[in-house]
């Protein structure tokens, strides 16, 4: 695509990132497919310091050449139709009468206020949350806490950012990774300073003039010594997503005797193809615990990692997949052990209905040297029809006589004899089902925020919902 | 010189260019050879890409350096004794023994005979059972293209073993087969054929036996085991060869109605060995076990890589696989239950413990499921780790020295397996052995 | 009980290349930059990739599978997705002799 000198001011809302710049170089016509121009234009127009402009073509060079895996889910994308940064107005053009009615149902089952009902529909403006966001902004600022959009961490906290980004997961770690660090854009940059317990979760929601749901977002988040923060990004209501491809990283730094929890649900509407990278580095004495709900999605391919690299450094996955016809939940762990005394544990619960696949794919590596390290897996997958399908896919790599690791998966059906209980109690069979379910996944959901457990628990009301019979 | 890469042809591989059909052996097996042989040539090693080797590597196995055996009985200095002592009651055993590409018969068992139980060498079975071996070996039980390895072995084989126990006949005394290991430098392709029809059962012994080698040589083996409707067969390997034998062996196996499988794999010896288990329930309410245990040492690696077919319904297998390393072993297991839509009622597990028992050795697991039936029990687990501290304390506190201890535990660790070898003397020659090597 | 194994002569290891050995039964790569020699596990830490098939650089060696670096004189990883360090060989020139102690 040539690049004639004509400027042209882009219509505020056609573009995510609602952008202005007279004087652009480019011409900023939205083209698909993915160019070391888009990128070099990309940079440009959101003014990025030249070293990260490098950090993007680098990434971009081995995107290119790097092959597709060979393994986990089926990929049908074109790639070369994908708008990789600026979106063509039309796109966006989408009203309330488009929404599928299940998705109107599952909003009004769940109790979802109207004003949120547009924007997770992707269809209004961004939610105003305004003023619940203005008095904790206060208080973070009060506490040297830094939250804000990356782009917006990058401009402000450079040194930090050119410290950290790229150092838990390299551009080279996947295919995927590779392509959100040549295009990224939005997503969150989290500085918590030594000793700040932050009581309060961190949303992505509140993150105020910026993507809610971008394509390729990238979060950085570095908690100093001793300290504490619990972010939680996403949502248990159905999202709809014009983009069918969500590739995300997410970096996490947790300093010595710190504590990190991310908790993340994602209910992307079919079409969606979820492929994220989410890693964290934790050291002396620090905890990383991710909470991983994946309930929506066409293929979803997630393994969140802890590198255990300090002494006496612990991690954990709670980790639940809901799968139904059409969908591929292709997720799990990785504990990578290399200082003494750490220990790790992964929770996997699996659920497939009809002709859903849900897959675990984990890996447990201790590392010489890695003294004393402990380890616990437990995978349970529940199939719910006939032909449901589940995998486990455990890699279990032990390199030290010190160490103590275990791995157990079990794969079965809904007890008969639990749902007859239920029914002589005088639940419908649906209910029954429901709850049989819900306890099933309860070890899990008991550590989500109230309101995403009770959220999900009534969306797992509503699948089982003429699914017996 | 470090880092050069040779492309010349192995003396095996320039002998597999030359090879041309033989007039004595079948020509449907000449044909057979003959593919395999324009597929090795045509294949590169299987990578990790290829799941079955995810761990273990294929270039420990390859024909590099190697010529074809040419070892003549006697070659070992396995003695009679030794034998003997494995397999117990000389007089009425029946057993022989391959060593090159020779088979000799060591003793025979007239009560097997009798019994119409057949134990020959592959030769003699191309020969006078030419049209039913040639029904096993294309039925495709174990593909030629399955991968080059694979297909090195049908490119190489000549001999090997038939087993044949006809319809309704209980075998009443074991069968002994044995492998040895050839000369230094040198590859074997050794086939084996165990057939137990319709309500019939057996107990097959291969026992894998060498001395201390000079160089290394290759063992490239596959057994393809088929168990009739109903039908009962045990099937036990042990391996214990000199420290520079490489063995790669592929066991498939394929069981009818309601058929009987055991498979005991025991591993002590050898350098580089592979072991790759295969399992087809075909047919609904078979019972299948394969159970494993080894002990490596020094400088030895072992992988196993299994998979548990459930093709039918109401079909149950069991896959237990017990192992220790120690010095700077490495040794993995793979394996997969694939349960397919119609195997509805299946009952398949997978548990693989493996105790780590000094600093520089290494353990990996993968224990897989994919299943697409729902009405199901299916279940794995793993667990590494080294001896229990407070087990060991336990005995010390008796009186025992911590090597003596470590010794004891180990070995109650392995009798799990050790206990199912239907026959004494070998299950001494396994405790015995554990005993004396542990660290 | 370490012992020193005669590998090769320095001559045989060209400038900046990193070339796999086998020594007593291990796996390792050397790696030559002028009159120095480096001798580091020819397993990457990652995911068990030769790094004798990387990239060598001044001061470390890059794996061609992930991009993972490790410092040629202690095997330290510099850079994701390594976290682990890979084994550093003593190692020396003797009268134009390269010796690996294993």
């Amino acid at each position: 695509m040539s690049s004639n000198a004509v400027t042209q001011q882009p219509e505020v809302g056609a573009y995510a990132a609602g952008w202005h710049d007279p004087d652009a170089k480019y011409s900023f016509r939205a083209e698909p497919g993915l160019s070391e121009s888009v990128v070099r234009q990309m940079s440009e127009m959101k003014g990025e310091p030249s070293w990260m402009l490098e950090f993007r073509l680098r990434s971009l060079k081995h995107y290119q050449t790097r092959p597709m895996p060979t393994w986990g889910g089926h990929i049908d994308l074109d790639f070369d139709s994908i708008y990789y940064y600026l979106k063509p107005e039309a796109d966006n053009a989408r009203s309330w009468d488009d929404v599928p009615d299940a998705i109107k149902e599952t909003f009004e089952r769940l109790g979802i206020p109207e004003a949120e009902r547009t924007v997770l529909a992707g269809v209004g403006a961004q939610y105003d949350s305004e003023t619940v966001y203005h008095n904790l902004r206060e208080e973070w600022q009060q506490q040297g806490v830094v939250f804000l959009d990356m782009d917006g961490g990058l401009a402000e906290h450079e040194g930090l950012v050119r410290e950290h980004f790229g150092s838990v997961i390299a551009p080279e770690d996947n295919k995927f990774a590779a392509l959100n660090s040549a295009v990224w854009s939005g997503g969150s940059f989290v500085y918590v300073p030594r000793g700040v317990q932050l009581e309060i979760p961190l949303q992505a929601y509140f993150r105020i003039n910026a993507d809610k749901a971008g394509q390729f977002e990238r979060t950085l988040i570095i908690v100093e010594d001793g300290a504490f923060v619990h972010y939680i990004e996403g949502c248990t209501a159905p999202t709809y997503s014009s983009e069918a491809l969500h590739s995300a990283v997410v970096e996490i730094i947790a300093k010595p005797g710190a504590r990190v929890r991310y908790s993340t649900v994602q209910n992307w509407s079919a079409n969606v193809y979820n492929l994220v990278t989410k890693r964290a580095v934790a050291m002396e004495g620090a905890t990383v615990e991710w909470l991983d709900g994946n309930i929506g999605s066409k293929l979803t391919m997630k393994y969140p990692a802890v590198v255990l690299a300090g002494e006496g450094a612990t991690g954990e996955v709670l980790s639940v997949a809901y799968a139904k016809d059409g969908q591929h939940q292709d997720t799990g762990a990785k504990m990578i052990h290399v200082a003494p005394g750490t220990s790790s544990r992964i929770i996997s619960k699996s659920i497939s209905k009809g002709l859903g696949r849900s897959s675990y794919r984990g890996l447990v590596r201790v590392h010489s040297g890695a003294r004393g390290a402990r380890s616990n897996v437990e995978c349970d997958a529940l199939l719910l029809d006939e032909h449901s399908r589940t995998d486990t896919y455990p890699y279990i790599e032990i390199d030290e006589d010190s160490a103590s690791v275990g791995h157990e998966a079990r794969v079965s059906r809904v007890s008969e004899q639990q749902v007859f209980y239920l029914m002589q109690r005088g639940l419908p069979e649906e209910e029954a089902v429901a709850m049989v379910v819900s306890g099933f996944i309860e070890p899990i959901t008991k550590e989500l925020p109230l309101e995403y457990a009770v959220e999900l628990n009534r969306l797992i009301e509503l699948e089982m919902e003429g699914s017996v019979g | 010189m470090p880092g050069t890469i040779t492309d010349e042809l192995s003396p095996v591989e320039q002998k597999l260019r030359a090879w041309q059909p033989d007039s004595d052996i079948p020509q449907w097996f000449s044909a057979l050879r003959g593919s395999a042989r324009d597929v090795y040539f045509d294949t590169v090693p299987p990578d990790r890409s290829d799941e079955a080797w995810h761990y273990g590597d294929p270039r420990r196995y390859s024909l590099d350096g190697l010529d074809i055996a040419h070892a003549q009985p006697g070659f070992n200095g396995i003695r009679y004794e030794r034998i003997c002592g494995l397999t117990g009651r000389p007089s009425r055993v029946a057993c022989l023994s391959m060593v090159g590409d020779n088979v000799t018969e060591i003793s025979s068992s007239t009560p097997l005979r009798d019994a119409g139980v057949v134990v020959m060498s592959l030769r003699q079975a191309l020969a006078l059972r030419g049209d039913q071996l040639q029904d096993y070996l294309s039925a495709g039980l174990v593909p030629v293209h399955r991968d080059k390895l694979i297909a090195s072995h049908y490119a190489l084989t000549d001999n090997g073993y038939f087993v044949h126990v006809p319809a309704g006949v209980e075998a009443p005394e074991p069968i002994h087969l044995i492998m040895e290991s050839g000369e230094p430098g040198s590859v074997v392709a050794p086939h084996v054929v165990v057939v137990t029809e319709a309500q019939s059962r057996a107990q097959v012994f291969i026992h894998y036996l060498g001395r201390n080698d000079d160089a290394r040589n290759l063992q490239l083996g596959v057994i393809q085991s088929h168990v009739g409707d109903g039908a009962d067969l045990t099937l036990t390997k042990i391996e214990h060869v000199g420290p520079l034998t490489d063995i790669m062996t592929h066991e498939a196996a394929e069981t009818g109605r309601d058929g009987r499988y055991t498979s005991i794999a025991v591993h002590f010896g050898g350098k580089h060995i592979r072991h790759e288990a295969v399992l087809n329930l075909r047919q609904p309410g078979a019972e299948a076990s394969l159970l494993g245990m080894h002990l490596v040492r020094d400088r030895q690696r072992y992988d196993f890589y299994t998979q548990q077919n459930h093709q039918a319904a109401s079909c149950r297998s069991n896959l237990l696989f017990k192992g220790a390393v120690q010095d700077r072993a490495r040794a993995s297991y793979q394996g997969v239950i694939n349960v397919a839509r119609q195997a509805q009622q299946t009952d398949a597990y997978q548990t693989n413990r493996t105790l780590v028992l000094s600093p520089a050795a290494r353990a990996d697991s993968s224990p897989q499921l994919e299943i697409e039936a729902n009405d199901v029990r299916c279940s794995h687990g793993s667990t590494v780790s080294n001896v229990d501290d407070a087990q060991v304390f336990y005995l010390q506190s008796r009186g025992l020295s911590v090597d003596r201890a470590r010794r004891l535990i180990v070995s109650g660790f392995m009798a799990e397996i050790a206990d199912r070898i239907p026959l004494a003397t070998a299950r001494d020659y396994v405790y015995n052995y554990v005993l004396e090597r542990v660290q | 009980m370490s012992e020193r194994h005669f590998v090769c002569r320095l001559e045989d290891l060209s400038d900046g290349k990193a070339f796999p050995v086998t020594v007593d039964d291990y796996e390792v790569v050397l790696i030559r930059h002028g009159d120095e020699v480096h001798a580091l596990e020819d397993n990457c830490s990652h995911q068990d990739f030769p790094l004798s098939q990387g990239e060598v650089l001044p001061d470390r060696v890059r794996c061609r599978a992930h991009g993972a670096e490790f410092c040629l004189k202690t095997g330290k990883a510099l850079k994701a997705p390594a976290f682990a360090a890979v084994r550093a060989y003593e190692t020396g020139v003797e009268d134009g002799r390269v010796w690996v102690e294993t």
